[in-house]
Formats: C-alpha cells, structure tokens, sequence
C-alpha cells in the first residue's frame, strides 16, 4: 500500500506544481473583471482549479491508505523497480539525438542516430543487426520523406 | 438525398479511394502493432494529409482512425496485448479462443461483428447528424460551454482510471493548451520567450510524445511475450454454432456502442466494457465468459466500431471531439481552415457527404482487407520489438519534425514524452490531457462570451434547457456504466 501512497503524494505534488507554475505566470498578465476579461483571467481561474484537484488527489492518497493499513500490510510496489530506466533513457535519448542530428549533421546521420539508439531500449538488440537496420532506416525515410515527401531538411550538413 | 449522391460520387474518386484505402490499411497496421494505439496512429498520418485538400485529408485520416480501432482487436486475440486501450476487453475471451486453437474464428468473428457495428453506426450518424445541427445552431455560447464541459468531465471521470486524477490532467491539458498568443487580447501567454510557442504548443508533438512515446518506453521496458501461431484462412471459418451465438451480442452491441459513442467523451472504450458486462448479464451461462466464447467478441466489438462511427456525431455537428483521436482530427481539419460545427454540414455539405460515404467505403475494405490479410498481420506481430520500434521512432521523430520543419518541435517531444513517460509510472491517464489540450481555448473562448452575454451571472448557466439535459444523461450514463465497470474492471485485471 505504502508504493501506492507515495506515487500518488508525488502525483498530486507534480499537479500543484504544474498549476502553481501557471499561476505565476498568469500573475504577469491582467485579470480583468468577469465581464471585462483579461488575459490572465481564465488561465489564474484554470491553475487555482488544477491547484485543488493536486491537493485533492494527495488528500485521497493519504485517507486511502490510512483506511487499509489494518488489514494490508504488504509492501507495495516501489516507484523505483517499475521504471523501464534503459528503455526510458534509450527511447528519449533518440529523441535528442535526432533533434542534435538534424541541427548539426543532417537528416540522415540523425535518423541513423535515433534508430541506433531506440534499439538500446532492448536487451536482445545485436549490434551488427542494429547497425544495418539503422543504415536502412536512415536510406529508407530520406527515399520516402525527402525526396518522395519534399520535407525540406538537408541529407547532410556541416552545422557547427 | 441528391446530396447522399454527390457524397458517394465524391467519395468514389479514384484519388479519395486511394486515400481511403491508404488510409485504412495504415491504421489498421498500426492499430495492430501493440504500443501505437489509434491517437498515436493517426497522429503519425497527420502530417501527411497537410499535403492533401481537405476532404482527401480528413477520408485518410478518418480511415485511420476507424482502421486502427479495427486492428486493435488482432493484437488482443493473439497476443493478450491490447492493440488500443478500447480492445482490452477483447483479450478476456479472445485470447483463450487463441489458446483453444480457434485463433482463426475469433478473428473472424470480431472482423464480421466490427463490420455489422460500423454500418449501424453509419446508419446512425447519417440519421442523426442533421437533426443535432438543427438543434446546435439553436446553440449559445453558454450551451457550447456546458456540452463541452460536460465532454470533459465525462472523458476524466467515465473512461479509465481514477476520476480525481483524470480530472486533475483534463486542467493540466487546458493549461497547456493556453500556451500561445490569445487571439482576444493579442498578448504571449505562457511562451517561455520561445516565439515557436506562439502559436501553442505542436498538437503533433503532445500526441506522441504523451501517447507514442510512454507507451513505447512502457513496451520496451518489458519482456517480448508470447509469439503468436500462424493463423491460415481455412481456420478461419466459423462453425454454424459460431454464427448463431454471435448474431444477438453483435446486435446489442451495436445498440450500446450507438448508444455511449455520441456522448463526447465517453466513446469506444466504455461501450465494449459494458457490452461485455451485458452479455455477461444477458446469458444463460456466464460462467462461460472468460474461457473463449464468440459472444466475449462479437458484442465488445460490435459496439466498438459503432461508437467509433458515431462518435463523429458530436464532431462533425458540434466541432465538439468525443476522443483523443478525433480531437487530432478536428486540429487536421483547422488547419486546412475548415472550422468545424453546425456550419459544416450547410457550408462544407460536399465535405461532410463525402467523409461520410468514405465511412460506408472504409468499413468495407476493411472486411475485404483484414481477412485475407490476417496472414500478413500475424507475420508482422512476429517481427521483434529490437526491429520495429527503432523504425516506429524513426517515424514519430520525423513526423513530429515535418509538421512545422522545426526542430524546437522535436524537443518538444522530448519533453513530452519525458512528462507522459513519468505520468504513466503516476498512474496518470493521458486522454483527458489531450482532450483538454484541444478543447481548452474553446472552453475559454465561450465561457468568455457566456459571461459577456450574461453580465457575469453564473446562475443562469445551471438553469439551463441544455445544461440540465446533459446533466440528466451524465447522471444516468454514472449510474448505467459504474456498477457494471467495476465488475469488468475486475475481471479485466487478469488481462493486462
């Protein structure tokens, strides 16, 4: 239960924070009146709301657990083991590396680099296959998205 | 009905078949491959039908929508994996038939009942449609905030997950969706000093990163799983017993899907849980049900693909999108600078008329697609994760890219996929943060007006005509759907 407890505290928190940002920025611009509204009046309104539900859902975490802990005992499952992180770093690092790639060297490098590094995400991936796969993949998507599809980005390029 | 006509003549376009069947074919590829769910689908194809005119644009991208539900149901069968969140209910009775060695018939059956549901929602949609915009135009802006407000709460509260948490992200999408210049004040909300912000963040970008991305690290993350069997047309055939338990299921599930589909925000997803739940109900045998029976199937999809088809209802009358997917649609469609709503059907009826007969076309290729091809799909489900999704982010890093040639929208995604990566381990659902995303500006733009009209009352806005409606069915639709979710919930636990 305890697992449980903990993500969902977190998961309020990062709700209030996300409507404490808003709210902020929304101090910024004018609120206006009801019938006169600024530019910061339904974005202050849409935090304060989203502030609640986040405080809200904390709430609930802790009434919900202090309501099962008689009876459950078990740990819950922690944050910690659940998170995929080599998937997670794998899949998003080929997401930079292709924004990186097409900045500086061009589309083609980038979409070898993102294939490349998708393919970290599994364990069973072998670095001869992946090479090659990525190699077509970079061919491939430049065949169909530059030339058939006239996406305007350079196949390569010296962008330093 | 001259107007039918022209739709058709429109829709038969060899071009418009093209794009139909493209279309079609796409989604229901992807609708097939676990971890790319009908929003990411038609995400993917979105930057395509920028190329396109709009009608083209939105027979493609409908396709897409409707295939990718459609192929959803294969995934389920063979692999226990939902191919989109609307087919977990499938695996409950799919998957076992696949351990009986009936793989084939399950298939076939949901490719038959998915078939007779999405006619009857057709039927239903040409039927209705006109009659909502006869009422819509009727509409204020304090009746377009209630119906949209009601779409939220309905979308947080009614679909998966918990409803504080839905809640919670339906704001959070609102939030986002303020991000850009206001049109009324003229002034950068949000912007960050990025002016690529300015005109909001990229729907594109939000879609995958919080759809594509998470659940791809999510599939990653796990192990391969079961590879399915080889599934060969003769196996396929149903016996006369098959046929005959499913046509009352497959019947009533179109009534049901027909039902929840118009409802914006409740949809697909709800309509199969409680078509199970009814059939469960309704037999004479539920002890049955969980051990591979045709009526675990031909019900949830059924009213699956009915309320695929008539979930176009709010949105092509209203403007007002029923789901994530369709939202995306809705964004497809502004940016070809058709303004969806009651003017649709009066200034764009060609359009209108013409999607709508790509409907008819669509549902049947998708017969004559997915049963000769159901050998190409299983083919597909045995290609390695190691291969396929490094190509699947290949394609969703590009797509995001092509959409604005703008690699600002790239990291985006970054970020993105970054957050809904972390609010799935939050047990956080992303649907309602799309659906407010789209809906968000034009929450505020009629709350604006309403409060204009009214002077800043706000007690006029709970009295209502139409807000007292809607309350009337979200209240029976809680009742109708709460009791028999909480039984399916339990039994779809043993599923995922």
């Amino acid at each position: 239960m305890k697992g449980s407890l903990q993500r969902d505290i977190f998961g309020g928190l990062a709700v209030v924070a996300v409507g404490g940002a808003f709210a902020l920025g929304a101090g910024h611009l004018q609120i206006g009146t009801v019938t006169k509204m600024g530019g910061g009046y339904f974005p202050l309104g849409a935090a304060v709301l989203t502030i609640l539900f986040g405080v809200a859902i904390m709430l609930r975490a802790v009434v919900a657990d202090r309501a099962a802990r008689p009876d459950n005992t078990i740990g819950g499952v922690g944050l910690r083991n659940r998170v995929a992180w080599r998937a997670a770093l794998a899949i998003l690092g080929a997401v930079i590396m292709f924004a990186v790639g097409l900045t500086y060297l061009g589309f083609i490098p980038a979409v070898f680099a993102c294939a490349l590094f998708s393919a970290f995400a599994d364990k069973a991936s072998h670095p001869l296959e992946t090479l090659v796969l990525a190699g077509v993949t970079a061919c491939g998507s430049w065949a169909v998205f530059v030339y058939g599809l006239d996406i305007a980005a350079p196949a390569f390029v010296w962008g330093f | 009905m001259g107007e039918i006509l022209d739709g058709f003549t429109v829709a038969f376009h060899l071009n418009n078949i093209a794009f139909c069947f493209f279309g079609v074919l796409m989604g229901t590829f992807m609708g097939v491959l676990p971890g790319i769910g009908s929003v990411a689908a038609v995400s993917m194809l979105l930057p395509i039908s920028y190329h396109l005119d709009p009608t083209s644009a939105l027979i493609m991208l409908a396709g897409v929508y409707y295939g990718s539900e459609y192929g959803g149901a294969t995934a389920s069968i063979l692999l226990n994996l939902p191919g989109t969140p609307t087919h977990a209910v499938t695996c409950l009775d799919g998957y076992p038939m696949a351990k009986n060695g009936r793989a084939g018939v399950a298939l076939f059956i949901a490719a038959i009942a998915s078939f007779f549901g999405g006619t009857t929602g057709i039927l239903i949609l040409m039927g209705l449609t006109p009659a909502v915009i006869a009422l819509a135009l009727a509409f204020g802006p304090a009746e377009y905030l209630l119906v949209i407000c009601f779409g939220l709460v309905a979308a947080a509260t009614i679909a998966q997950g918990s409803p504080l948490k839905g809640l919670a992200m339906v704001m959070v999408g609102i939030l986002v969706g303020l991000i850009g210049i206001d049109i009324n004040t003229g002034i950068a909300r949000f912007d960050l000093g990025f002016f690529q912000l300015f005109d909001g963040v990229s729907l594109v970008a939000l879609a995958m990163g919080l759809f594509g991305i998470s659940e791809i690290i999510a599939s990653a993350g796990q192990s391969q799983g079961t590879r399915p069997n080889r599934v060969t047309l003769a196996s396929m055939l149903p016996t006369r017993e098959d046929v005959r338990q499913s046509i009352m299921p497959a019947v009533r599930g179109a009534a049901i899907g027909s039902l929840f589909g118009p409802l914006p925000g409740t949809g697909a997803a709800i309509s199969a849980f409680f078509s199970y739940a009814v059939e469960k109900r309704v037999s004479r045998k539920p002890e049955r049900f969980g051990t591979g029976i045709v009526e675990g199937i031909a019900g949830p999809e059924a009213s699956n693909n009915a309320a695929t088809q008539t979930s176009f209802i709010p949105t092509l009358a209203l403007g007002i999108p029923g789901t994530a997917s369709i939202a995306i649609l809705l964004g497809a469609l502004m940016v070809h600078g058709v303004v969806p709503g009651p003017r649709l059907m009066t200034e764009h009826s060609d359009l209108f008329w013409a999607v709508v007969a790509s409907f008819w076309i669509g549902n049947v290729l998708l017969v004559i697609l997915n049963i000769p091809l159901i050998g190409v799909w299983v083919r597909i489900l045995m290609i390695p994760r190691r291969i396929l999704f490094p190509v699947i982010m290949c394609l969703i890093c590009i797509g995001t890219f092509s959409v604005a040639n703008s690699v600002f929208d790239v990291w985006l995604l970054c970020t993105i996929g970054f957050a809904g990566y972390v609010m799935r381990l939050l047990a956080f659902e992303p649907a309602p943060l799309l659906l407010g995303f789209v809906l968000g500006p034009m929450l505020e733009e009629n709350f604006r007006r309403a409060m204009l009209l009214s002077r800043g009352e706000i007690l006029p806005l709970f009295l209502n005509p139409v807000g007292l409606v809607l309350m009337g069915i979200a209240v029976a639709a809680l009742i109708l759907v709460l009791v028999p979710k909480i039984c399916a919930r339990r039994s779809a636990a043993d599923c995922s």
